[in-house]
């Protein structure tokens, strides 16, 4: 037990630190005979330096010094953006080019704390950081140097599959995973943008290797699948931390969850989001947020005041900590380009019936389309009329855009959707050929979306669309469809604001954004430094750390296991308690 | 028989958006095979069952995608299963997306 206290005590003062002043009327005397200094108070009016002299001058102290005051140095790193990542350091700084109006700014030293740790330690480039995301643009000018080499590549099935550019792509099969969305690039950064190199933004790690896994396509959607095998080339390629921000609502996903826990007993931790509803995950889960896994850190969002960000899901038994996920400023894929917009009033061919999808003015000066009901846009249900579709529609509309999309890197559409369907049983469906015909006539049933839970609640919903294969083809139709069963009909379908968009990548592209998906890499970068500082931690530790290195946040109180907001410094001076051991009381 | 194949690919190229899919849901699934199982074994499992794809997730885990005309669904295929030695589980595909 005394051996324990004296390392927790030396422990805690091996950090870096320097003199700046002393205590007045305060000296430190060490007597040749005694092991420890002592201190020794003198009067105010006393001359410090001629105490000292005094007691040199005695041949039984060894010295005496004055009691100096020390402080934690601040690590500051040089890259220009730094400024902006309040998350980082909270000097109430206003974020540019925020979209999440409240409290920016926020309150002053209400972040991480990531100024004293890295005083401590700054550089994880022993540790490998997998991003299960849309993939990562590796050839940006801050995140370059800090990807994963991927030489010695191996493949889901930990069989060789030479080098890799960075990672994998599990979306096309191939070595390249190009980020074509922009989210993964933007929490690659959060982790490990380059620090001090007089670029663009700086990451939770300065240095690190982050390794690209795409799971996601265009528009950010995934599968069990994707993810499933993504988890699996993590492992097998040396990964020690992985970060998920992403999640579903759909059933406990039993695969899934295999997939991670065979991670966690790998040695991995496993660092996710909570979601951007708003809701409760104890009660509405989202997974993985919601798997019982004790390596898995579910993570929240906050504001720059630290207050629970209004869209972060939470939850006292599922949600384990939060960080901050508003304004994030970091590094992205390129920029998407606005190509083509439709407010639906000519070319929209319809089938079978004529005039079910009608083109509405509507009283913002948007544009809907509204199977029935011609009449102004009102929201938040009833927008097109006092009424309600009809039974057994099928009822399709479409028009070919043609090619605008070849020079791009990347393309797809937006459409801003209210819905008001029968849930499980009426749908809109979306569909897109690269031939000039109704894109349903080549889809089979099988490839219908629904979307029947959309934009009830009073605020449009943006769906995005992937328009990939529309790429470098003469044609391109998208479509939509309103089915409707024999029973029960609702308010509806209304599309605006419709939007063709084209990605151009570039190395230089930077961009604020908000979502727990932010949150998440701040822990997950914040795990590749422990993991780094303490290269012995095992899973449990890192989460311990993570956890009970946190501060306290009143918003956060029930709200999550935890109750608190990371604090880098604190994780990495927390001790955990030595495993493995094992003591006799004699 | 070109025709046909040239529709099914671009058939297949339409994609999705994120939510809960009606129609697409019973034609894709995760399949857990017990150690040592092969993709081999596997595709014997399903016998007369049309296979469009099988990909190899790891860890004897395989994204099966039935040819439309043969999916059985979920619960026939999860009855048909109960007791193979070879298929310890089969679930759906599910969708998650960005947050």
């Amino acid at each position: 037990m005394m051996k324990l206290f004296i390392l927790l005590v030396i422990l805690s003062y091996s950090l870096t630190i320097f003199s700046e002043d002393f205590v007045k009327g305060e000296i430190l005397v060490k007597m040749k005979s005694r092991k420890h200094s002592t201190k020794i108070k003198i009067r105010q009016d006393e001359d410090i330096n001629e105490v000292i002299e005094e007691f040199e001058r005695n041949p039984n102290v060894e010295y005496a010094q004055p009691n100096y005051i020390y402080h934690l140095q601040s690590t500051t790193p040089n890259d220009p953006k730094f400024t902006e990542s309040w998350g980082l350091k909270n000097s109430a700084q206003t974020v540019t080019g925020a979209t999440y109006t409240t409290n920016n700014p926020g309150t002053v030293g209400k972040d991480m704390n990531l100024i004293n740790a890295w005083d401590l330690v700054t550089n994880c480039n022993s540790i490998t950081v997998a991003v299960l995301d849309s993939g990562v643009n590796y050839n940006h000018e801050d995140l370059s140097a800090n990807m994963w080499n991927g030489i010695n590549c191996r493949d889901q099935n930990n069989l060789f599959l030479g080098s890799c550019n960075s990672g994998y792509d599990f979306v096309d099969s191939d070595k390249s995973p190009l980020d074509l969305n922009g989210h993964g690039t933007h929490i690659a950064g959060t982790i490990g943008a380059v620090g001090n190199n007089s670029l663009g933004g700086v990451g939770v790690c300065w240095n690190v290797k982050i390794m690209a896994v795409r799971v996601a396509n265009v528009v950010g959607e995934l599968t069990t699948a994707s993810v499933i095998s993504g988890i699996n080339f993590a492992r097998y390629n040396g990964a020690k931390v992985i970060n998920m921000s992403l999640g579903g609502t759909g059933s406990e996903d039993t695969a899934y969850k295999t997939a991670i826990t065979n991670a966690i007993n790998d040695g991995i931790v496993v660092v996710v989001s909570a979601g951007n509803s708003g809701v409760n995950n104890d009660t509405t889960p989202m997974w993985p947020c919601s798997f019982n896994l004790s390596g898995i850190i579910c993570v929240a969002a906050v504001d720059q005041a630290y207050n629970l960000a209004t869209f972060s899901n939470y939850g006292a038994t599922s949600v384990d900590v939060a960080a901050p996920g508003t304004n994030i400023y970091n590094s992205t894929n390129g920029t998407w380009s606005s190509l083509q917009t439709d407010d639906f009033s000519t070319g929209w061919t319809q089938s079978p019936l004529a005039n079910v999808w009608k083109s509405v003015a509507s009283g913002s000066g948007a544009s809907c389309v509204a199977p029935n009901y011609p009449a102004l846009l009102t929201l938040p249900n009833n927008w097109c009329a006092n009424g309600t579709y009809a039974n057994n529609l099928d009822q399709r509309i479409w028009k070919n855009f043609g090619s605008t999309l070849g020079t791009y890197d990347a393309a797809k559409f937006e459409v801003d959707v209210f819905l008001d369907l029968q849930k499980d049983n009426d749908y809109l469906g979306i569909a897109r050929w690269n031939v000039n015909s109704e894109p349903y006539a080549a889809s089979s049933s099988a490839l219908k979306a629904s979307l029947s839970e959309l934009g009830t609640s009073g605020s449009a919903t943006t769906v995005e669309y992937d328009l990939d294969p529309c790429k470098g083809q003469t044609h391109c139709s998208i479509g939509f469809i309103l089915h409707s069963n024999a029973s029960t009909v609702n308010f509806g379908v209304a599309l605006f604001n419709f939007v063709i968009k084209g990605l151009t990548l570039a190395t230089n592209s930077y961009k604020s954004l908000n979502g727990t998906s932010m949150a998440a890499p701040h822990v997950a970068g914040l795990a590749a430094l422990i993991r780094s500082y303490n290269p012995n931690y095992t899973v449990s530790d890192t989460v311990n750390a993570i956890i009970n290195g946190g501060d306290n946040a009143t918003s956060l109180s029930g709200k999550t296991v935890s109750g608190k907001t990371v604090n880098a410094y604190g994780s990495l001076i927390y001790i955990n308690a030595p495993t493995g051991l094992s003591a006799t009381v004699q | 028989m070109l025709r046909f194949l040239i529709l099914f690919f671009l058939v297949s190229y339409t994609g999705l958006v994120a939510g809960n899919s009606l129609g697409d849901k019973e034609q894709s699934y995760i399949v857990t095979v017990t150690k040592n199982s092969t993709q081999k074994d596997l595709a014997k499992e399903f016998g007369s069952l049309k296979i469009k794809e099988i990909k190899n997730l790891g860890n004897e885990m395989f994204h099966v995608v039935f040819k439309k005309e043969s999916d059985p669904g979920l619960g026939d295929l999860k009855k048909r299963f109960n007791k193979s030695k070879k298929i310890k589980a089969i679930e759906l595909n599910q969708k998650y997306s960005t947050h």
